[in-house]
């Protein structure tokens, strides 16, 4: 039996349980929902909200170096804390975040493995009490673009089929049946997928509990729908966000490589003047 | 002040096509129901009541004026 590439980069809800207050921990949610958090949320952690402290305010962008050195301090965070990330919907958010934290080269951040909903089914104590923070000083590294797919990479990447593109949205939005999750304002002029990617929906990675498959079946489900662990991935979806859940699952639990997120996602991709679309 | 989550369950709907998962717990004096469009997940809503059933009942019906607002293309259409 396969083991995970870097198993390192996640704990249970059992080890976040145990260690939340530790000093050198810091148990931080990030969800859509940002009242989550306030309903109740795992003793001893903070909030972080992801569209106003986690992308840039003014232009479509990720985290500056600068603000996310703002917030990591802020958060009682330096370079030596072990940061457990976790959210709801399906730790989406919480990805992204961890996706941020690893561009600026932050060392030990890991996903609580199953996420909020985890946490919740398994009846584990919530608390409306926001913990004490000592603010420290952070300096973050200078960004690892390499965990990025701008739209130049990925426009060679479908054109050569020089990497494997993994759309991650659901069936009806890879088909182009629907432009946006069912529900959700659609935020793209038209529907389809970028040509050449494969779609292989987030949620085909996780157990029903939320947590991820083993090893074994993680490589037979991406080796299956042709991703090829000696080429370089990129994975994408509507906003990056549901990406960065696979992202880390292509690049720690499989260990390939070269994994990039491509942020900009269909809401770049599908406005795109001219972009070619497949359905 | 800590409390744990009760009566948790999880089902699944189905309105006009889509699918939609209604989760609902307790959490100390209050209900909550979360829906969400199952595929691909997405949260849609939330509710907090005094009961289980009024917090469904006010989640449930976002969701649905939301999912019956989704529009669908088939194959061949154009996109205006």
């Amino acid at each position: 039996m396969a083991e995970y590439a870097h198993p390192d980069m996640l704990a249970s809800t059992a080890w976040a349980a145990e260690h939340s207050k530790d000093a050198n921990v810091r148990l931080v949610e990030v969800d859509v929902d940002t009242t989550a958090y306030e309903q109740g949320h795992a003793p001893g952690a903070i909030a972080w909200n992801w569209s106003t402290q986690l992308s840039d305010g003014r232009t479509r962008d990720i985290v500056s170096k600068a603000a996310l050195e703002k917030l990591l301090g802020e958060s009682g965070i330096d370079t030596n804390t072990i940061v457990l990330l976790y959210g709801d919907n399906n730790n989406w958010f919480a990805a992204w975040a961890l996706w941020q934290l690893k561009i600026y080269g932050h060392k030990d951040v890991r996903l609580v493995n199953g996420g909020r909903k985890k946490w919740l089914e398994e009846g584990r104590e919530l608390t409306a009490d926001v913990p004490a923070v000592t603010p420290k000083s952070y300096t973050a590294g200078a960004p690892d673009w390499s965990l990025r797919a701008y739209l130049s990479d990925v426009q060679k990447a479908s054109a050569a089929k020089a990497a494997s593109l993994v759309d991650v949205r659901s069936p009806a939005e890879y088909s182009g049946e629907i432009i946006a999750p069912p529900g959700l304002p659609e935020t793209a002029q038209r529907g389809g997928h970028i040509p050449s990617a494969a779609s292989i929906p987030w949620g085909q990675a996780c157990n029903d509990d939320g947590t991820f498959k083993s090893a074994d079946d993680l490589k037979a489900l991406y080796g299956g729908k042709g991703v090829d662990a000696s080429k370089p991935a990129i994975a994408y979806c509507r906003i990056g966000e549901r990406s960065s859940h696979t992202w880390f699952v292509l690049k720690y639990l499989l260990g390939i490589n070269d994994v990039k997120n491509y942020d900009g996602s269909w809401t770049e991709w599908g406005n795109l003047v001219g972009a070619p679309i497949e359905k | 002040m800590t409390v744990n989550v009760t009566d948790y369950t999880r089902r699944i709907e189905e309105f006009e096509g889509w699918q939609m998962g209604v989760t609902t717990y307790r959490l100390g004096e209050k209900w909550w129901c979360v829906v969400d469009n199952v595929s691909p997940g997405a949260r849609l809503c939330s509710h907090a009541a005094d009961s289980s059933a009024a917090a469904e009942s006010h989640a449930v019906g976002v969701a649905k004026r939301l999912l019956g607002r989704t529009r669908r293309f088939p194959s061949t259409a154009v996109v205006c």
